[in-house]
């Protein structure tokens, strides 16, 4: 394999930052689009209450909360691969690693808006903080809404302040091969690190620190997530399994949407090539299917434990489903979730872009419907047949859910074109130290 | 008359009540709160009630209602009238929404045919007495059945204007019975039915229980008579083509084609002859010559019912005294109505229940005129005998099939007039509009029996912006300007006073007529017993002859059921509670629809929620089919009153919207436009009187079904029928569905055997699993300790000595289902006590509806008879002690109270939603927007209770503003609230008194002594610990079957 020198890595890496062409633009613009249509289907929300949203009662949870859940789970591959496989010195974790962890800041920022939009009134979003006040009024911390809160909110800080850390010396690089205005805002953004070895020593134990503080951090929030559901006495909720089961989700949907990601990455700049290598890719699939021999194991038990229990509750619920109404869902999910990843056992299959753009897709597309069929099943079919009832989709949502994917487009494609979307001085450490060998 | 201490709290109140009444001198009175010098005793927030009747069907039960600043809130029953007792009916309740309705007409109208005009009272009282004063032909008068001064005041009216008809205007089939009653027991009259005295109680198609005669009366005695107590419990056998709300509360229903039942009446007659031996020789020759042509086999041929059956009617009846057979009822108007009368009549003469169970001399609901007179009446408008129409809040252009000629005499008519409330679709053809004053605004009275005296009184003054007259004020006022004699009070309270003068007269009383006056306005009018009196069969009944129903016919027989239930009997206003609230069998909200029988519908290819094409000789409708094993195969059923417009906000629909693409709703473009509510059932009939007693034949009508292909768009409240994994397409190819509780024992049941001793029926094993759930196991060793223990050891280790913890009040409540008969009664006080929005059809479809409060009904298989039996059970919060709903709050904006409530802090709420995911009883209600209480609606909102903004949560209370305003009372009279002194509003309503509320930590209330002390008291879901306060009585079956 050829060697790229050094030099010509940042000349990779700074052109990835020059203006943009059409289909840069093209793409601008149809996230924007898919924004405003959210925005203003979340305005016509706020003026006319969950009117256009298909939650119902007894079905009071929906797509927006499937939607949190979705993107906190895509929120976690960036910080595995970053900090797990940082400390456990993955070899085809550093060309990536900059492109997830922007995908996790993004993704928790995307997560962090539905809890918000879902709630009945949520000018009063604030009051889910505990600030002082004088009415003396505070939070209950019984509550798992409130834990989601601590949650997602250390998550999000921990994951920008990653984030930031591990730009620096980039940034660093980036100003000194740029002139004029360029150089100045880079030169602020690097906040002065000149790579001196001082700045290197402590830069490096700085960011193995976050990485080792980060790898907790991995775990708590998706199992937080899972209390919400877990902490209820909901069956079909109320199982012990689901924290693992969460975790286990959100990696798996983490990895597939770092897939989805790089492989339009590696299109758009072809000099991305040679720096995301196919063996990078290889290697996620990999991961891939042995967390969807995991999520199988999950599905396997849920029903395991609905029949363990003999509650008839819990094994309606998880009957309902599976045979159901919903059961085209339910199928659907194992088949994007427990069959198709299987393919990639194959080298023929995982060694071709198009075959792991397509069941990376699948795979996003299933752990959403797994989501949704947690939340919406079990609320539909719970302990008083006289209230069970159907969840219907309505535009307000759909529009919304759409919405929270232009969101997240616009930030990763503005993301792109600012900052460099691949770890430089991460790939030159791994040169380096081939050479040295 | 006893007086316990809820009367005694009442009485207080009218005390009050009095006062302001008294201060309203003449009719109409203008004020405006607040007042100046307000009256005595006035004091603005707390609750005054005003005692009146009412005029919503001929039963005129006693209202009590209530008041705040000078706005009726609330319907209650008087509990001094003997008639209800202090409880009331679904549509009763609903009349408040007549009287604020938005659809009802502000002022005067004249019409022509090219336009509408408003016009003021002088100019529209000028029309009408200038064509008064032409004379050139009689006037008729078509008004709703009133029985006190009123008619005589228009007949003298009439009488004085040279001649002239006054007619009384109800549907309901009760002729027959006032018939045969005459041709049996020589005296025409409705007669006193004590079914609390009967042990056995047989309706042939009555629907005692919802709309016919009384309903609340009889429901009241119903509760007594079946309930279980310590003298075991009332069987009651329901007879006829369907099976209506009254027949799923039976214990058996006998399926019996339309049409025939008077010979299975007959039969029974035939079958217990022998033992009735308190018969003399004359009768016995009479009935004996009656019966002779009739023989139980040739019965068992043409009713389809085995003589095995028949035999055993028999056997009831013979040892099952006393007993009692009613007969009536919409379902039972066929042509051979009053034939069945008869043959009931002699039947319960022949088991002696007649002077038992059946008094004469009470006389009941008089004033209603027989259809007969209708069709006099309109072949002489005809004929051009009337020139003047006046008519008064009925609506015959509705409620009288179309090939009566009503519609047609009427724009014909020379000069017509409405007189009604509301603009409905009689009064649209009418050349003048003259609105009266709805009866809650009115003076007036009513004899419901013999011996109660009821009376009205205006409980606020006219509604802010309606320009109404008083109906008498506007007789009197029409009479002065026309110079008659005779009618000198100068309105109609003095009208009023100068009848009970005489009335007071009659009586003979001590006391004199001020305070005789007085305290009948106090007390809502004066009551007596009545003084029964014995009957013997009419000689002449030897000459009375029994038909057979005519040869079995091609088509299906159409019953045009009615039920107070779901459409106050098509009586005006914008009754949206009533049409919101499920009908209590099918759950359908806002629609008609036709029952039909599982196997005919698999005949005609029919699923259940097509959309099916009902077509008669008279017309056709497409209504929805709701398929139903309580009809007969031969006949299909239908709601009479439907197909009215409500006025209702044009919400935008969330149903037909697109799925992609935006569906806005401009606040500016939110209107209140009429929505139609059903189909009319009226548009089969055809105007077939019942010969002999001229009701109209209900009963009968032949008509083909036929499916349209299409799917109808038919919203009911049960969501278990949705598929679940037990019952696939192959199973249930006619998409009922599964409509059971599937063995989750929210319903439990005793089997009562027949010497009078409760068993547990065969109950499932309770999974292996069970102690880990149950806190009270005895080998539970928990994590968890009862809420009790928490607190004590909260308080020690804050260093409190003492805990306090539901002191002294903890409330709760027991609903007893052997009592519960689900007719939603309970439902409607909510709404309007809770002022709970109306969401209308599309959004309660989407399960959005608002309801606080709701009777969910189950259909369950029997294991041993394998026959489906319908089961009715109240839901509402469960305030439960260790809720599921409080800890997953993340702002407490609901949270356990001290008295032991789960309050809800709708200020505080953010709408995360959580607590009713974790509420296991699905009880806790969203508002998904704002919803609108379309004016005057508003006015009827209750202030003691918020109206609640979009995207807070909402649930049952408690109604925690009535223990509030009791705890407060007692407070100023330092006491603590008395057992009884608080009543919630479902449980006030309840007719059954199947509602207990009251103070656990009293040891001497009601509801300590039943929780303490009965076997059949039980939990929902107690597997989940969540520690209800609201307990239930389990239904006790007689042998282990019910219908």
């Amino acid at each position: 394999m050829s060697q790229l020198s050094y030099a010509e890595l940042n000349t990779r890496v700074v052109r990835s930052l020059e203006p943009g062409g059409k289909p840069w633009m093209v793409s601008i613009l149809l996230a924007v689009g898919a924004l405003g249509m959210g925005a203003f289907a979340w305005s016509v929300q706020l003026r006319h209450g969950l009117e256009w949203s298909g939650i119902n009662h007894p079905i009071s949870w929906g797509v927006y909360i499937t939607n949190f859940v979705f993107w906190v789970g895509i929120a976690h591959a960036g910080t595995l691969i970053s900090a797990i496989l940082h400390l456990l010195r993955a070899p085809f974790r550093s060309s990536i690693a900059r492109a997830a962890e922007a995908m996790t800041v993004f993704a928790i920022m995307t997560a962090g808006l539905f809890p918000i939009i879902h709630l009945g009134r949520p000018w009063f979003a604030y009051w889910l903080l505990p600030y002082p006040n004088q009415r003396l009024l505070w939070i209950n911390f019984k509550s798992p809404l409130v834990w989601d809160v601590f949650a997602v909110s250390t998550y999000m800080c921990f994951s920008v302040a990653f984030f930031i850390l591990g730009l620096i010396p980039d940034l660093a690089m980036v100003r000194d091969e740029s002139k004029g205005l360029k150089r100045l805002f880079y030169g602020i953004a690097a906040l002065g690190f000149r790579g001196t070895n001082h700045q290197w020593l402590h830069h490096t134990r700085g960011y193995l620190l976050f990485a080792a503080m980060a790898t907790p951090l991995i775990f708590s929030v998706s199992s937080v997530v899972a209390w919400d559901f877990s902490v209820s006495s909901l069956p079909g909720w109320h199982t012990t399994i689901l924290a693992p089961f969460f975790v286990c989700g959100a990696v798996f949907s983490g990895f597939a949407m770092v897939l989805t990601i790089m492989i339009p990455l590696r299109t758009m700049f072809p000099g991305f090539k040679e720096i995301i290598r196919m063996e990078h890719l290889k290697g996620i699939a990999k991961l891939v299917v042995f967390m969807s021999l995991l999520m199988s194991y999950w599905y396997g038990l849920e029903f395991f434990g609905a029949y363990y229990s003999g509650s008839k509750f819990e094994s309606s619920v998880i009957w309902y489903r599976a045979f159901g109404p919903n059961k085209h869902l339910f199928w659907m999910m194992v088949v994007f979730n427990s069959v198709i990843p299987l393919a990639f056992i194959f080298e023929r299959v995982r060694s071709k872009v198009g075959a792991l753009l397509v069941v990376s897709l699948l795979i996003n597309v299933g752990m959403w419907i797994e989501r949704f069929l947690i939340v919406v099943s079990s609320l539909s079919h719970d302990f008083v047949p006289f209230t069970w009832a159907e969840y219907h989709f309505q535009w307000a949502e759909i529009w919304i859910t759409i919405g929270s994917f232009g969101f997240f487009a616009l930030l990763y494609l503005l993301f792109v074109k600012t900052m460099p979307s691949v770890a430089v001085f991460e790939i030159k450490e791994a040169l380096h130290s081939k050479e040295e060998k | 008359m006893e007086i316990d201490r809820r009367d005694f709290l009442k009485m207080t109140l009218l005390g009050s009540a009095a006062v302001l009444a008294a201060g309203c001198d003449t009719d109409p009175v203008e004020k405006m709160y607040p007042h100046l010098i307000p009256p005595y005793d006035y004091v603005p927030g707390r609750t005054i009630l005003f005692a009146t009747t009412c005029e919503e069907c001929p039963a005129s039960c006693g209202l009590l209602v209530r008041t705040r600043e000078g706005r009726a809130i609330k319907i209650e029953g008087n509990p001094l009238n003997p008639m209800n007792r202090g409880r009331i009916c679904l549509q009763a309740q609903s009349t408040l929404q007549a009287l604020y309705s938005p659809s009802r007409i502000k002022g005067p109208l004249a019409r022509t045919s090219e336009k509408e005009e408003t016009i003021d009272w002088s100019r529209g009282g000028g029309i009408l007495l200038e064509k008064l004063k032409a004379r050139e032909g009689e006037v008729l008068y078509i008004g709703p059945p009133r029985s006190g001064a009123f008619p005589t005041l228009v007949r003298e009216f009439l009488q004085a204007l040279g001649g002239g008809k006054y007619l009384a205007l109800d549907m309901s089939p009760l002729h027959s019975l006032k018939k045969a009653n005459k041709l049996v027991f020589g005296k025409e009259e409705i007669p006193y039915y004590a079914l609390e005295r009967a042990k056995l109680l047989i309706s042939f198609g009555a629907d005692f229980l919802e709309t016919w005669l009384n309903p609340v009366e009889l429901t009241r005695k119903y509760a007594k008579m079946h309930s279980y107590s310590q003298n075991g419990k009332g069987k009651h056998i329901h007879i006829g083509p369907h099976m209506s709300l009254t027949g799923t509360n039976a214990d058996q229903w006998i399926p019996c084609p339309s049409g025939c039942e008077h010979l299975l009446a007959l039969g029974i007659c035939k079958l217990i002859m022998g033992s009735a031996t308190h018969l003399s020789q004359d009768e016995r020759a009479l009935i004996d010559k009656l019966l002779e042509p009739y023989r139980v086999e040739q019965i068992e041929k043409i009713c389809g019912i085995p003589a095995t059956t028949i035999g055993d009617l028999a056997h009831e009846i013979m040892y099952g005294a006393p007993s009692l057979v009613m007969a009536g009822g919409n379902s039972g108007a066929s042509l051979h109505a009053t034939q069945l009368q008869v043959a009931v009549n002699l039947l319960n003469y022949l088991a002696g229940n007649i002077g038992k169970t059946i008094l004469f001399g009470a006389d009941y609901l008089p004033g209603i005129d027989d259809l007969g007179q209708m069709e006099t009446a309109i072949t002489e408008m005809r004929d051009g005998r009337y020139k003047v129409v006046l008519i008064e809040n009925v609506n015959p252009a509705f409620v009288l099939p179309k090939d009566s000629g009503f519609v047609e005499v009427l724009k014909g008519a020379a000069f017509s007039v409405s007189l009604s409330t509301e603009l409905d679709e009689t009064a649209r053809l009418c050349d003048l509009h003259l609105p009266t004053n709805h009866f809650l605004e009115s003076w007036g009275d009513a004899r419901s029996r013999r011996g109660v005296y009821a009376l009205q009184q205006p409980v606020m003054a006219k509604v802010p912006g309606f320009d109404t007259k008083g109906v008498g004020d506007l007789i009197l006022w029409l009479a002065k300007r026309l110079r008659l004699s005779g009618f000198e009070e100068s309105n109609y309270r003095e009208y009023l006073k100068g009848r009970w003068k005489e009335l007071h007269k009659e009586l003979e009383l001590s006391v004199n007529f001020e305070q005789f006056w007085k305290n009948a306005v106090q007390r809502g009018g004066y009551y007596q017993d009545f003084e029964p009196v014995q009957v013997s069969l009419d000689p002449d009944l030897a000459e009375f002859r029994f038909s057979y129903p005519p040869e079995k016919r091609q088509g299906l027989t159409l019953l045009a059921v009615n039920s107070n239930l779901h459409n106050a009997n098509a009586k005006g206003g914008n009754r949206s509670w009533l049409a919101e609230v499920p009908h209590p069998v099918t759950q359908v909200v806002w629609d008609s629809w036709v029952e039909i029988h599982p196997n005919t519908a698999r005949r005609l290819g029919i699923r259940h929620g097509d959309l099916v094409e009902v077509s008669s000789s008279s017309g056709k409708v497409n209504v929805a089919a709701w398929l139903y094993y309580g009809i007969h195969e031969s006949a299909v059923a239908m709601c009479t009153g439907m197909g009215r417009e409500v006025m209702f906000p044009n919400y935008s629909s969330p149903v037909t919207g697109g799925k992609f693409f935006p569906v806005i709703e401009n606040q500016e473009n939110l209107k209140i436009v009429p929505v139609k509510v059903g189909v009319n059932v009226m548009e089969l009939l055809s105007w077939r009187l019942e010969p002999l007693c001229c009701d109209l034949a209900f009963a009968g009508e032949e008509v083909e079904i036929r499916p349209t292909g299409k799917k109808a768009y038919l919203v009911t409240m049960d969501g278990q029928y949705l598929p679940d994994v037990r019952t696939s397409e192959r199973k249930d190819p006619l998409g009922f569905g599964d409509r059971s509780q599937k063995g989750r024992g929210l319903i439990q049941v005793l089997n009562l055997d027949r010497e009078g001793r409760l068993h547990e029926p065969k109950q499932e094993r309770p999974h292996h699993l069970a102690h880990s759930y149950i806190l009270e196991h005895p080998k539970k060793k928990g994590f968890y300790r009862s809420i009790p223990e928490n607190v004590d050891r909260a308080a020690r280790l804050s260093g409190k000595n003492v805990a306090k913890y539901h002191d002294p009040y903890k409330w709760e409540m027991i609903i007893d289902l052997d009592r519960c008969i689900g007719c939603s009664a309970c439902v409607v006080a909510c709404y309007a006590e809770n002022n709970i929005p109306v969401v209308g059809k599309d959004r309660a479809g989407l399960g959005r509806e608002m309801s606080w409060m709701r009777v969910e009904r189950y259909i369950e298989k029997n294991p041993k008879t394998g026959r489906f039996e319908i089961y009715y059970v109240p839901q509402m919060c469960q305030q439960c002690d260790n809720a599921g709903c409080e800890p997953v709050c993340p702002v407490y904006a609901t949270y356990q109270t001290p008295d032991g409530l789960n309050a809800m802090i709708y200020n505080r709420c953010v709408g995360t939603r959580y607590c009713s995911n974790n509420c296991p009883y699905k009880v806790r209600r969203f508002n998904w927007r704002t919803y609108m209480f379309p004016a005057p609606l508003h006015l009827q909102l209750n202030p003691a209770v918020s109206v609640r903004c979009k995207g807070v949560m909402e649930k049952c209370t408690f109604c925690q503003h009535r223990i509030r305003e009791a705890k407060d009372r007692a407070k100023d009279e330092g006491r603590k609230i008395r057992d009884g002194e608080v009543q919630t509003a479902c449980q006030q309503a309840c007719p059954t008194n199947a509602i207990i509320f009251g103070n656990i930590k009293d040891p001497n209330s009601e509801i300590s002594r039943i929780k303490s002390k009965d076997p059949r008291r039980y939990i929902q879901l107690p597997e989940l610990d969540f520690q209800p306060a609201l307990s239930f009585l389990k239904k006790v079956n007689h042998q282990g079957s019910k219908a």
